[in-house]
């Protein structure tokens, strides 16, 4: 290992932590639901715990990591009833974000969602860079729905759900990340006769959810569930 | 100025202590809305450890009266119209999909510890919009825990106090006050069932947003109309 001279300043120091860690998950050295143990990273970096603590605080934000309440850091891993959850409120913003940006679309807008989609439909890139794209792609459409506190709530939502998916992906058997079904979805974006847009968004994420073509969707609604769910009723 | 690091206080002491003084001084507008709150600053006005000064407006940021700008820092309260329009249009989706799923979970006891919450707001004697906001709170901070949905209910931790504390700091008459703490009786009818109403709608309702109005900050559909009326959450298969 490479020992960090002590005089680089703390922001490289923190950024090597960051990217090492990075590679480290995502070349599944640390496993998803790996603790990330302060003390014994700072040992073998040869650094002290403050620039870890902070490289692990910024792969908190972009959902590699997460924080169990008094239990410590630990590379993103979530149940599947956590990704029920996380994707009911992605569903439900993520629909008011596409008919804020319907309301708004200007040909600008439009054309960047293009290029973006052109882009996934044309690129053979890492696992990992195609996440990255997959989530610039929906962040442009928060963007675009000019509601700033939407795009609050949705971020760290989204970057840990694109991190468990990334997760699951990434190893010895790289698994494709698939970019091929947003060409459907900025078709609703830009189609306002489009009424379903919850419909279609729940469509889109189970796309993104499979990981193999011919993978069973989870499903997830229980008997219970069923029986106790309020009889549709016809709107006043 | 009392040297608390001088005295033996436990760390809850001094955190309830600092927590009522900087309340104090929001509410006194000794600190404005809109006013950096610099820990350090504040740590060696009030003469206590920077740690202790962080836990207490980490605390007041759950209550709302404090705002926490990533990379910029904390600052009082303060929203402009345009801000509370923003977080009442997606508190309409959102909470609407809380109360569904509530009315999903419904148990006696759910039902028992909102149904105290009601009957404290509308029994509620003081004037004080800070009392007044803070069981408002509460009720809604309850419907939402009850959703069981982790995310949801953290997502409406993470942007909704603001508007509350807002409220209250900004000041409302005193029929305004009224209104909003009488009017959770019918969202509690719609989570019991006794109300048709659907949750989104009653949300309208809830928050005084006419759909004319909605529409220009929300997405322009009626919110109802064309959504589908399941709760979201039972409805994805993923």
């Amino acid at each position: 290992m490479t020992r960090i001279s002590p005089a680089t300043p703390p922001s490289t120091l923190r950024a090597h932590v960051v990217q090492r860690l990075r590679e480290d998950i995502l070349s599944g050295r640390y496993k998803a639901g790996d603790r990330l143990n302060e003390s014994s990273i700072a040992r073998e970096f040869q650094m002290s715990r403050i620039p870890v603590r902070e490289a692990l605080f910024e792969l908190r934000e972009i959902g590699l990591v997460m924080s169990r309440e008094r239990r410590g850091m630990f590379v993103t891993s979530l149940s599947e009833d956590e990704v029920r959850q996380i994707n009911a409120v992605r569903v439900i913003l993520e629909a008011e974000a596409l008919r804020l940006a319907r309301d708004r679309m200007t040909p600008k807008i439009a054309s960047t969602l293009n290029d973006l989609v052109d882009r996934m439909e044309h690129t053979s890139c890492s696992v990992a860079d195609a996440a990255a794209l997959d989530l610039e792609f929906h962040r442009a459409i928060w963007a675009a729905a000019g509601n700033d506190y939407l795009t609050s709530i949705l971020d760290p939502l989204a970057a840990v759900a694109f991190a468990h998916n990334l997760l699951e992906r990434v190893g010895p058997t790289e698994k494709e990340w698939r970019l091929n079904h947003h060409r459907a979805l900025l078709d609703v974006v830009l189609d306002p006769k489009v009424k379903d847009v919850e419909g279609a968004l729940k469509k889109h994420l189970r796309a993104s959810y499979l990981k193999e073509p011919g993978d069973q969707v989870v499903t997830t609604v229980s008997a219970k569930a069923v029986s106790g769910r309020p009889k549709k009723r016809a709107t006043k | 100025m009392l040297d608390l690091n001088l005295l033996d206080v436990s760390s809850s002491v001094l955190n309830a202590y600092l927590i009522e003084k900087l309340r104090d001084a929001i509410i006194r507008r000794k600190l404005q809305p809109g006013d950096r709150l610099n820990e350090t600053t504040l740590a060696t006005r009030y003469n206590v450890s920077r740690v202790a000064m962080r836990a207490a407006l980490m605390q007041l940021q759950l209550q709302g009266l404090v705002m926490n700008y990533p990379r910029r820092g904390m600052f009082v309260t303060s929203l402009s119209e345009a801000d509370v329009e923003k977080i009442n249009s997606l508190r309409v989706p959102l909470e609407g999909e809380a109360i569904r799923l509530c009315r999903t979970n419904l148990t006696k006891a759910i039902a028992k510890h909102l149904g105290s919450l009601v009957s404290q707001m509308e029994t509620l004697d003081s004037k004080s919009q800070f009392e007044a906001a803070e069981l408002d709170l509460q009720f809604h901070r309850a419907v939402w825990r009850y959703s069981g949905n982790t995310y949801l209910s953290r997502a409406l931790n993470s942007f909704v106090p603001i508007v509350f504390a807002h409220r209250s700091l900004d000041g409302i008459n005193d029929e305004t006050l009224r209104w909003t703490l009488n009017h959770h009786r019918q969202l509690l009818d719609v989570i019991e069932g006794r109300s048709s109403e659907a949750p989104e709608q009653a949300m309208l309702h809830h928050l005084k947003i006419g759909y004319e109005k909605h529409g220009r900050v929300a997405s322009s559909r009626i919110a109802i109309g064309d959504r589908d009326l399941h709760a979201v959450s039972q409805s994805i298969a993923v």
